[in-house]
């Protein structure tokens, strides 16, 4: 298994394509943080909980741009010509599946991890500011329904055709323009900048980081959908 | 022939592909967006609303939508394995060539379609307002070549990287930063979403349509000159990207092809005449202070408009019974060229600097012998906007429709020379022109045998603000006063349907009433002028205020409790010229890191919650003057930096100039009222408040710069302490 | 192993009936070459054996129990060639046979090592697959069908795009393979079947036409193929099916099948490949 996750690994992510994506994604990743971030969300310190979940949100349309991007590997029409030969080997479907998608879940982590070590790095080095640990929760509630959610929604598009994981990219980015309600903000970003302004300000003049329960929700529904057309996609198709 | 036949083939074959019928259907939805949330111009004049908007979304979308027909077509011959087949018949070269242009050919099509498809809501939308001119121009400026340019961007990285997911990242990639703040301000690097801040209604929109053409056939050069070249990377015999490069440079025409047309576009750049070339900070004036020692008797300016070209011509006479010599300075707008330089009919050689000040850059030309009589300066040329400013303008436009020049943007300025009080100005405009001069009317004028008329006046400043357009004039009377209102012809109609002249009497009346009378205003005499949208928002001088025409659309207009904005802006601007000649700015305005809130502004925002309390109540003025006010301090004091200055010193000067600039606004539009209003309960009410700033305004009208209204004039006559009108 | 097929029919979603109630028995050793026409059905046989496609009715048994419901058990014994297949191009020679290998669960590396000297590549194993001929790539696809010395080998079309010593070569091994396994080979090269198949299916129109060993097949095609001389060629009697011609100095030698042969027709001795064009023939009338 390992041996099979380290050829995925050098398939999708050790290649010039992968490395320009990480290259766009750090300069637009650099965008953000020096215009947006560095003012402070909704009249927040650029370095609260605030500010980084939209930084996290700001940054999220082109990391799942990116995933997209590998999970076409996986529904090209190459794929499908190989696919008839790994197809005939006694791997369980499922299990292979999972390890393929454990390839692009860490080369999702390690985008993740970049576009984050850039924004600490700028915390740093700006404002000198090291008290990382507030930055969990929101990245847990940011990045995780939203991978998952794109994942399930990519496999099962990508089952249909493959040439629908362009439009889904075109979508995924619309969706970050397009005005939503707050919680529903699939990445968050409605949601960062504009609950603050309903709180109070604490005695540092901060509002607390607070999740609404329409936001968990929201993330909740996210999650689980994205999960249960993640396990819908992972069937194996047998023609009758 | 066999190319044209491919030609004919290639466009049937796309033609009758669902791909492009689906590109073309999506491309003539485009425009759709732009009537809503995709907004990329002044929505507030119906030019813009029905036209510019839907154009420029449609150019964005259509571009991005015919980018990626081209992609799929171009990767169309690798993807079915046919490219074998099909190199075997026709050279890939000939073949890209062919696909390029039946690309374009529909595109061009899909975009007459657009023009046929929006036509009719347009014209019935914008009725007497709607130039046909302008609809077809918007279309064939803006969306067309962007589209192609767009096609020649996608087919040139794909061609270059031969993958087409790879392409469709460079092409987004390309498509992020004709948007990103980089390209933010810069006409020439959007190459997608070309810069068109306003039309106008009732004067000229050539002035943006103008630098939008200039900008399509540099990017078209660019482009072009990107996929002739990219021609050459097409992979031949098997071989990777630098054989077949290698191998495709013996078709000779193509790389010179390409570095002719890129050539093109990058001198284009480089020689841009539309912003000056001077430093990215604005340079203040001071070479007032250089020591003239020739005197002049006599300054005659002759100055030709030519709107066809868009360019005015000048020549500039001085007159003097002994000049002297030496080294002397011209600083002109940089978009005029000197032609000549003669002194005593003797040509003089003269040498431009790199030295801006102001929207000037210098020349210097040296009179060798002293005791000349006259000195010619002749030059011509379109006033160039301040790069620190673009792509805002200052209000310099020269077209059939309107003429508009401002401070030094006609006339040069000379150091060494010692000029009279006087000047005569001749100026030649179309015969249908009504010139104002520093917003007076010239009476004398002369009748050419080419139908225009030459317009001859004696003036006594040396900065002239220049408007010429088909006006149209109202008179009356009001708060002792002989007013001119003068607009545009097109907005008649607007004007009487909601009595405009009521409207403006009555606040002249309020003012006079609550301020005192205008002692500068020329005394009796006041000029309301219109002023084209592209140089929008108000001024006000001496004896006279202009607004910019978005205030008089109908849809501002129609609307009275629409509070402390665009329909209420002609009265903010109007109160101006009470507190514009006390010299309240002192420089402030320029210095745009100065968070220092006492301005006109503070004054003028006040008098106009007053005249607005007086005519639609107490609560009316509360909701949306008081506090709006209030909540943008609220917000502002919330701010992060705001509570903790100190780590606004720890970042970079970059960061800290674009953070320093949000507070500006808020400083000066609301903070500084709240601070007035709260200087008024202090002092006893609001006739108390009158009575102050009646006093003021007798005390210290038309000191100017030379002995400013200070904020502690304004405490002093108070009789309040600093530490007073600190908000809560 | 014992593989059997009950009537199994395959009808595709779009109506086309693949194959229509076939029955056949195979167990080890054996090496059964398929033949048919383009569209016979051998490729629809081929994916029902490896559980990639679900027959409309009948069914199939592995050691007496539905295939399907031992697929596991099937691919850890099964090597599969398909007629057109992918490669992972950004890998070496090396690395895709390691990959195929992991996915079939062979750790030692020396399996690895063993596959590619039998397919001549050991000399490329460091060459990206994207680099390879279209020759090359077959090798590599065979080399990845023989990891793990399967009891079941199902070849599509093995021998193309291999140059005549090569093919040779490949024929040997499937022959040598096939002394105690099922080896599976469909082809057009009717030589390859002739040299080392111990039984053929002639597969056509869904249908079996004939299953036997090949001499079976071409006894019975006696007395149906003949010789005959022509000025031009045009002249084949009719309900003939023109194997060859030859030209001679004589005129243009023409070899023909038929049921009946005309009388100035020359009798000849039967190929396989007559006849197997005489039972397609005979199977083109039936439908």
């Amino acid at each position: 298994m390992i041996k099979i996750l380290k050829y995925e690994i050098r398939r999708l992510l050790f290649n010039k394509f992968f490395l320009g994506l990480l290259v766009i994604n750090g300069i637009f990743a650099w965008y953000t943080l020096s215009s947006d971030t560095v003012a402070g969300i909704a009249y927040t310190a650029p370095f609260s909980p605030w500010s980084f979940g939209a930084y996290l949100s700001s940054v999220m349309p082109l990391i799942m741009i990116t995933v997209l991007f590998l999970l076409t590997y996986f529904h090209s029409k190459k794929e499908k010509q190989v696919e008839v030969l790994t197809s005939a080997t006694p791997i369980d479907a499922v299990r292979y599946m999972l390890i393929r998608n454990t390839a692009v879940t860490l080369g999702f982590l390690f985008l993740c991890l970049f576009v984050v070590g850039l924004c600490l790095y700028f915390y740093v080095v700006y404002f000198n500011y090291r008290n990382f640990a507030v930055f969990i929760i929101p990245a847990l509630v940011t990045i995780l329904p939203c991978y998952v959610f794109m994942m399930g929604a990519g496999h099962c598009i990508g089952r249909i055709h493959s040439g629908l994981l362009y439009f889904l990219m075109i979508i995924s980015f619309a969706v970050s323009v397009v005005k939503v309600p707050d919680a529903f903000d699939l990445f968050g970003g409605s949601y960062y900048s504009n609950f603050p302004l309903t709180l109070p300000a604490g005695a540092d003049g901060e509002p607390a980081f607070v999740l609404s329960a329409a936001f968990l929700t929201a993330r909740g529904l996210y999650l689980v959908i994205g999960i249960v057309l993640f396990v819908i996609s992972v069937r194996p198709v047998r023609k009758k | 022939m066999k190319t044209f036949f491919l030609y004919r083939v290639e466009l049937r074959r796309l033609a009758l592909s669902k791909f492009t019928w689906i590109v073309t259907v999506l491309s003539l939805c485009g425009p759709l967006t732009g009537y809503s949330f995709l907004q990329q111009s002044n929505a507030s004049v119906m030019s813009g609303q029905y036209i510019a908007n839907p154009v420029l979304a449609g150019t964005v979308i259509g571009a991005i939508l015919w980018a990626v027909l081209t992609l799929i077509e171009s990767n169309r011959v690798y993807r079915n394995k046919t490219d074998i087949l099909t190199d075997a018949i026709v050279s890939p070269i000939r073949m890209a060539f062919v696909r390029m242009t039946a690309l374009a050919s529909l595109s061009a099509a899909a975009c007459f379609l657009c023009v046929l498809a929006y036509l009719p809501y347009t014209i019935v939308k914008m009725d007497y307002i709607f130039n046909p001119a302008l609809y077809m121009m918007s279309f064939l400026i803006l969306m067309l070549p962007t589209w192609w340019i767009s096609i020649l961007l996608a087919a040139a990285i794909y061609q270059i990287v031969q993958r087409v997911e790879l392409a469709g990242l460079l092409y987004v990639v390309c498509v992020y930063f004709s948007f990103s703040r980089f390209a933010n301000s810069d006409f020439f690097s959007r190459w997608i979403n070309p810069i068109i801040i306003t039309y106008s209604d009732g004067f000229s929109s050539l002035y943006y349509l103008r630098i939008a053409l200039y900008t399509r056939v540099l990017w078209l050069a660019l482009a072009g000159g990107i996929w002739t070249l990219s021609l050459i990377c097409i992979r031949r015999y098997q071989k990777n990207l630098l054989v077949s490069f290698w191998r495709s440079l013996r078709k000779v025409y193509l790389p010179v092809t390409a570095a002719a047309l890129m050539v093109t576009g990058i001198m284009m750049w480089r020689g841009q005449p539309f912003v000056d070339h001077g430093p990215a900070e604005f340079q203040y004036w001071d070479y007032y202070n250089t020591i003239n020692d020739s005197k002049i008797s006599a300054v005659t300016y002759r100055l030709t408009a030519k709107p066809e070209s868009g360019q005015l011509h000048s020549i500039a006479e001085y007159t003097s019974t002994s000049g002297g010599s030496g080294i002397k300075s011209i600083w002109l707008n940089p978009g005029y060229k000197i032609l000549r330089i003669m002194c005593d009919n003797q040509p003089v050689s003269f040498t431009a600097t790199s030295e801006f000040q102001g929207d000037s850059q210098r020349t210097d030309f040296n009179l060798t012998q002293s005791g000349w009589k006259t000195l010619t300066i002749e030059y011509e040329g379109y006033p160039t906007m301040l790069r620190c400013f673009a792509p805002y303008t200052w209000g310099n436009e020269v077209t059939s429709d309107y003429v508009s020049l401002n401070n030094f943007s006609s006339m040069p300025s000379l150091t060494g020379l010692n000029f009279p009080g006087t000047f005569t100005l001749e100026l030649t405009l179309p015969g249908y022109m009504t010139p104002l001069l520093n917003h007076q009317f010239i009476e004398d004028y002369t009748l050419n045998t080419d139908g225009t008329k030459t317009w001859t006046k004696k003036e006594s400043s040396y900065i002239i603000w220049l408007t010429a357009c088909d006006y149209n004039v109202e008179s009356f009377n009001a708060a002792g006063m002989n007013v001119n209102f003068v607009y545009s012809k097109k907005y008649e109609t607007i004007m009487t349907e909601y009595n405009m002249q009521e409207a403006l009497a009555e606040v002249l009346s309020y003012c006079t009433e609550h301020l005192g009378r205008l002692s500068w205003a020329g005394g009796s005499s006041l000029m309301m002028v219109q002023r084209s949208a592209i140089s929008d928002g108000g001024n006000a001088g001496e004896g006279w205020v202009e607004w910019g025409e978005s205030t008089f659309t109908a849809g501002n207009l129609s609307d009275p409790l629409k509070g402390a904005n665009a329909a209420e802006v002609f009265v903010h601007e109007m109160v101006h010229i009470w507190w514009g000649g006390l010299g309240v700015n002192c420089g402030s305005e320029w210095d745009v890191s100065n968070n220092d809130p006492w301005s006109d502004e503070g004054l003028t925002v006040y008098t106009t919650y007053r005249l607005m309390k007086d005519k639609y109540g107490e609560e009316y003025a509360k909701q949306y003057y008081i506090d709006v006010w209030q909540a943008a301090v609220d917000i502002q004091e919330r701010g992060f930096y705001y509570r903790n200055p100190e780590y606004l010193d720890r970042l970079p000067e970059q960061y800290r100039a674009d953070l320093s600039t949000m507070n500006r606004g808020t400083n000066l539009y609301s903070r500084m009222p709240l601070m007035i209003l709260k200087a008024e309960q202090l002092v006893g009410g609001e006739e108390k408040m009158d009575e102050i700033l009646r006093s003021v305004q007798s005390r210290f009208a038309n000191n100017g710069f030379d002995k400013p209204f200070t904020y502690q004039d304004f405490l002093d006559a108070c009789g309040l302490q600093e530490e007073d009108l600190i908000l809560d | 192993m014992k593989i059997e097929v009950n009537e199994v029919s395959m009808v595709y979603p779009s109506g086309k009936h693949a194959l229509q109630s076939i029955s056949l028995q195979m167990e080890c050793p054996n090496l059964i070459g398929i033949l048919g026409p383009n569209g016979a059905g051998k490729t629809t046989l081929m994916k029902l054996l490896i559980a990639g496609l679900i027959p409309t009715s009948g069914k199939i048994l592995l050691d007496g129990k539905a295939l399907l419901s031992q697929e596991k058990r099937l691919k850890s014994q099964l090597g599969y060639l398909p007629q057109s297949f992918g490669l992972y191009d950004e890998l070496t020679v090396w690395q895709f046979i390691d990959y195929m290998a992991a996915l079939k669960g062979i750790q030692e590396k020396a399996a690895i090592d063993n596959v590619l000297e039998r397919v001549s590549m050991a000399d490329q194993r460091k060459v990206r697959l994207r680099s390879l001929s279209g020759g090359q790539r077959q090798r590599v696809g065979i080399a990845q069908a023989l990891l793990g010395n399967p009891r079941l080998l199902i070849l599509d079309e093995p021998t193309v795009g291999l140059d005549p010593e090569e093919r040779v070569k490949f024929r040997n091994i499937f022959s040598e393979m096939a002394q105690d396994k099922i080896v599976l080979l469909s082809t057009h090269i009717v030589e390859d079947v002739q040299s080392i198949c111990n039984r053929v299916l002639v597969l056509h129109h869904g249908r079996i036409l004939f299953d036997g060993i090949p001499a079976d097949l071409i006894s019975r095609t006696n007395g149906h193929v003949g010789i005959f001389l022509s000025d031009n060629g045009d002249n084949v009697p009719k309900n003939c099916q023109v194997v060859s011609k030859v030209n001679t100095a004589r005129g243009i030698q023409c070899r023909i099948v038929a049921e009946e042969l005309p009388d100035y027709v020359d009798k000849a001795e039967p190929t396989l490949e007559d006849a197997y064009l005489f039972h397609i023939r005979k199977g083109d009338g039936a439908s």
